[in-house]
């Protein structure tokens, strides 16, 4: 299990756990991220930058505080 | 745009941000709403109406965009007010993304108002290798579907009827329910299904422990799934360009090449067209290639200046109204930068050196917001943001602010803290040149090379990021986190470009001119009665010692509130030397907003933080002059 910040871009998972209040949990799930989600990490932006992924074929940003409370598990 | 109050829509128009839900609005109505790439357009709604054949028409509300009905921000709860009155509901997908859309069309249709779906862009589904079972569609979510693409207008005329055929909710809808369950407040009951679980499938809903009945968003979710699974059929086509682009625009290293190329690119643009627009030249690197004969510059002398010439005559060449009207004669000539008349300079100001960059620029940010890059740069900033309390999308309204200051301010809406508003919106107002004063700027400063104007926007640049920082330590509450869905990218639509354009600068026009002649009237009052002697007296310690100016410069200074514009071009009867010309330029980029930006910041902040913004601003602004004061010679030196 890695979380969304320490996974690699390019690597696929299924999101296992959210470490967060109702709200955190609440914003997530209008983006569609939630348990049992499977999501693309595409990209990891230099200097603490926000984590780019991929999830129903859109792309969604999440800044570097919020990806170290998603914890994935990885698929190849 | 209204303020809220108790309206009740005969017709809402919902949807996410960015599916081309104002576009279809003006399809709808006839009205502009000013529609773009970015999340958050909408901030306020706006109004339009829906004509029939049989004259019969309905008052169409245009929401703002919202992902869900979570009031997790201003623009969420102005749509829930809205959907509490709602008759008729027309929710807007974009076709191309069902997928992302359908949960918040389920959370809409558990409103149990009338209601119709629309997939709008479904041309470009259609393109991208999407297919869509309509009927199936419908079926599945028991509402009226329909196709449209409402940028060439496919589909707009079946919708129009399918409105006018659909059975209005009663008038007195929100009563009626607010009494039958006992609601104190009509925002605390978003995710009730308010009709009970039996219509809601049951499959998508929870009870929760006081018994109200809540949409459950993962059950939601895979519900979407499950319909998307059976509607939807993608057929594979191979990575279009646009596609390629969005990944490299958001990759690392290759994105930070994409957005230095787009403002470089952008900056290029802007300059190029609006010195074509002033002086007809086509340059290409420091070359004039052609001249056409048609530069905004040759016009006004050939038609303006005669007539103002002989109107001069008229008035006897001096005089009261001579110098009110006219202005000073240089050499017995007119003289647009420095007579300063109400007739000479007012309108040659706005139109001639002000107008073609307020067009240049604003083609150029419509282009950029309707592409949808201005999101990824937003994703590329968020950490250096960060470092200045905010994050990446602040630099939004920031960047709507080079164009003017006040929707700048009024877009830091899309901001879900108050105290990132407060940050973003007071960096606006002091660092931010608006689009008028850096046509001016650049068209004095520039005429000594790029040294000096590089300078202005550098130390802009340094106040605009220093003050952030700053501010930063001062402001408590912590920094929401990004998170965001970044717009697919799109080719900008030639005509929606240009009637948004024509939007802007109509109303810049509207509201500069004016403004603008009365400041240059009222100014020229004052001199003539030599009311200004007095503040140049009191404000001489600073502008003389701190600033290294001369004391009659606190003139342009006060102008400066009403107009920045009319400001810089006072300058130049004062024969100020260039180091005391750059000195000036900053200075009045940030001392006192104008008065319309003043106006909208309280609107915004409230009267009490807006103080503490003018506090600040003040502060800023006779420290970085006295530094520039003293830089300034040695730079250009």
């Amino acid at each position: 299990m890695k979380t969304l910040l320490e996974m690699e871009a390019g690597q696929r998972g299924e999101v296992s756990e959210i470490i967060g209040g109702q709200g955190f949990r609440k914003k997530l799930e209008a983006l569609g991220i939630f348990e049992g989600r499977v999501l693309e990490k595409i990209s990891q932006l230099k200097l603490k930058g926000p984590v780019v992924l991929r999830i129903d074929r859109a792309q969604v940003a999440i800044g570097c505080e919020s990806a170290k409370r998603i914890k994935l598990s990885i698929l190849e | 745009m209204d303020d809220l109050k108790r309206v009740k829509p005969e017709l809402l128009l919902l949807g996410h941000p960015n599916v081309g839900k104002s576009v279809l609005f003006s399809r709808l109505t006839g009205v502009h709403a000013v529609s773009s790439n970015y999340v958050g357009t909408t901030v306020s709604y706006t109004k339009g109406r829906l004509t029939n054949k049989e004259e019969k028409s309905l008052e169409v509300i245009d929401a703002p965009g919202i992902y869900s009905l979570e009031p997790l921000d201003d623009a969420a709860k102005v749509a829930l007010e809205l959907i509490d009155d709602a008759r008729r509901i027309v929710v807007v997908v974009d076709a191309t993304h069902l997928e992302r859309q359908l949960p918040f069309v389920i959370e809409v249709l558990a409103q149990k108002r009338p209601t119709i779906l629309v997939l709008n862009m479904f041309d470009e589904a259609r393109h991208k290798g999407v297919e869509i079972d309509l009927e199936l569609l419908a079926k599945e979510l028991g509402v009226r579907v329909f196709a449209t693409a409402a940028r060439t207008g496919e589909g707009i005329a079946a919708l129009s009827e399918a409105i006018f055929e659909l059975e209005p909710a009663p008038e007195d809808i929100r009563e009626r329910e607010h009494k039958k369950y006992d609601l104190p407040h009509p925002l605390h009951h978003e995710h009730l299904c308010s009709h009970g679980c039996a219509t809601c499938t049951n499959v998508i809903c929870q009870q929760d422990t006081e018994g109200h009945h809540h949409l459950n968003r993962k059950k939601v979710w895979t519900r979407v799934g499950d319909i998307v699974s059976r509607t939807q059929t993608l057929s594979k086509k191979r990575h279009s360009f646009l596609e390629v682009l969005e990944d490299m625009a958001i990759h690392p290293l290759w994105g930070i090449l994409v957005s230095l190329v787009v403002i470089v690119a952008s900056f290029i643009v802007i300059r190029f067209l609006g010195e074509f627009l002033i002086t007809g030249d086509i340059v290409f690197i420091n070359h004039t290639l052609a001249n056409v004969p048609f530069g905004l510059d040759l016009l006004f002398e050939k038609t303006w200046t005669p007539l103002m010439m002989g109107l001069s005559h008229l008035l006897g060449g001096s005089g009261f109204w001579h110098d009110v009207l006219i202005g000073q004669l240089i050499d017995g000539e007119i003289d647009y930068f420095q007579s300063f008349g109400v007739l000479t300079s007012g309108p040659y100001i706005e139109i001639v050196a002000v107008m073609p960059y307020v067009i240049s620029f604003y083609l150029v940010m419509s282009f950029l917001e309707d592409s949808g890059h201005l999101p990824r740069m937003a994703v590329f900033l968020d950490n250096i943001m960060h470092k200045m309390g905010l994050h990446g999308y602040a630099f939004i309204p920031t960047l709507l602010g080079l164009g003017c200051n006040v929707p700048g301010i009024m877009a830091t809406r899309i901001l879900s803290s108050k105290q990132e508003r407060f940050i973003t919106a007071t960096l606006i107002s002091i660092a931010i040149p608006c689009a008028s004063l850096q046509a001016m700027i650049v068209g004095i400063l520039g005429k000594f090379g790029a040294m000096p104007v590089i300078f202005v926007y550098g130390t802009l640049l340094f106040v605009w990021v220093g003050t952030g920082v700053v501010l930063k330590f001062f402001v408590k509450g912590d920094i929401p986190e990004l998170m965001i869905e970044i717009p697919p990218y799109r080719i900008p639509d030639g005509k929606a470009m240009a009637k948004k354009l024509w939007v802007r600068l109509w109303a810049f026009l509207k509201e500069a001119m004016p403004v603008v002649l009365a400041s240059v009237l009222v100014v020229n009052l004052l001199f003539q009665f030599q009311a200004f002697d007095a503040f140049a007296y009191i404000f001489s310690p600073v502008v003389k010692y701190l600033w290294q100016m001369p004391s009659e410069s606190i003139v342009p200074l006060l102008v400066g509130f009403i107009r920045k514009d009319v400001a810089v071009g006072m300058f130049m009867p004062l024969g100020l030397s260039l180091p005391q010309l750059i000195t000036g330029a900053v200075v009045l980029a940030m001392f006192f907003p104008c008065v319309a930006t003043f106006a909208v910041l309280i609107k915004e902040l409230g009267f009490k933080d807006s103080l503490k913004s003018l506090a600040i601003m003040l502060i800023v602004v006779m420290l970085v002059g006295a530094l520039v004061a003293q830089l300034a010679p040695l730079i250009v030196a």
